[in-house]
């Protein structure tokens, strides 16, 4: 799948793929973002072709319009809400400026929260249980 | 989960067309009822066709299985803005209260559950308290900590209550370690 943009001299084809390396750029660059969060598929496509870059990126792509799915790791700490909204316009606004196209929707997954290696082998070392 | 589902479609798919290509060449006269069954009446051949199902019966119950499984652990907590939702699965709610609890001194939370009810969001929890804490104001304290925490940074707006069990009794290491010197 691509998005053909008419144009007098030619046809401009921004493919989903691109759509997706921006949003997950766009993504990744707000702070409190750990990380995007792949599935089984991600991980199986990075095995084969050594190449992941729209891992936790699922984009629509409309004649115009685009929807944009996003799983994400916060760190510990952020304000979710807010690390999310941000994460919406800037990915918005990314690739509404880079692609022409109209991004109705940006919907994020908060799959998982970051702690840090720190902090689980502190927390190992805290207790013993009677 | 899609590639557990892909795998079972692609198997399912190979015996539609096992049976479909058979029945074709039966109804074209080009192999006949004798032929199916004496092949399968050969012992390997009867142990090639029960492997193979055993394998697509396997394949459903796991993809089946997957799926419920995804589907269940990924209904977490919706919060809606203009520019999209923000879901937040129930994961990360769990890593979050865990987290919540290494920041208490002498509570560990164990198995943290999410409950997404009518009245609100219900955090259940399991926890280890160290021997030498009050166990009521410990807990009650832990209790406050994660309704605001939860409140407050994850962004839920109505956090019902907090269910704490104590499960286990702990020591904390440094106070063994400063007793035995």
């Amino acid at each position: 799948m691509s998005q053909d943009i008419q144009k007098e001299i030619g046809i401009v084809k921004v493919s989903d793929e691109v759509v997706g390396t921006i949003a997950g750029l766009a993504t990744v660059e707000v702070p409190g973002v750990a990380g995007m969060s792949g599935g089984i598929v991600d991980g199986f496509a990075k095995l084969l072709t050594g190449t992941q870059l729209t891992k936790g990126v699922k984009v629509e792509v409309g004649e115009k319009e685009a929807a944009i799915d996003l799983s994400i790791i916060v760190d510990y700490g952020v304000s979710i809400p807010e690390v999310a909204w941000k994460v919406q316009e800037n990915v918005k606004r990314n690739v509404e400026q880079m692609t022409g196209l109209n991004v109705v929707e940006v919907n994020v997954y908060i799959q998982g929260v970051h702690m840090g290696k720190k902090e689980g082998k502190e927390e190992n070392r805290r207790f013993e249980v009677k | 989960m899609d590639i557990v589902n892909r795998i079972g479609i692609t198997l399912v798919v190979v015996a539609l067309v096992l049976i479909g290509g058979l029945g074709i060449l039966f109804s074209i006269n080009l192999i006949d009822l004798d032929m199916i069954t004496s092949f399968v009446v050969t012992p390997n051949s009867k142990i090639y066709v029960a492997s193979f199902s055993l394998l697509l019966v396997l394949i459903s119950i796991l993809v089946t299985y997957t799926d419920y499984r995804l589907k269940e652990k990924g209904q977490g907590v919706v919060l809606d803005n203009p520019l999209g939702k923000v879901d937040i699965s129930k994961q990360a709610l769990q890593d979050f209260i865990k987290r919540i609890g290494q920041e208490e001194s002498n509570i560990r939370i164990t198995n943290p559950a999410i409950v997404l009810s009518k009245k609100g969001v219900v955090i259940k929890l399991e926890t280890l308290v160290s021997s030498n804490r009050y166990i009521p104001e410990a807990i009650s304290n832990l209790q406050t900590h994660i309704k605001d925490r939860l409140e407050g940074v994850v962004g839920i707006p109505n956090v019902s209550s907090v269910v704490v069990k104590v499960s286990q009794i702990g020591k904390a290491k440094e106070e063994r370690i400063r007793r035995v010197e």
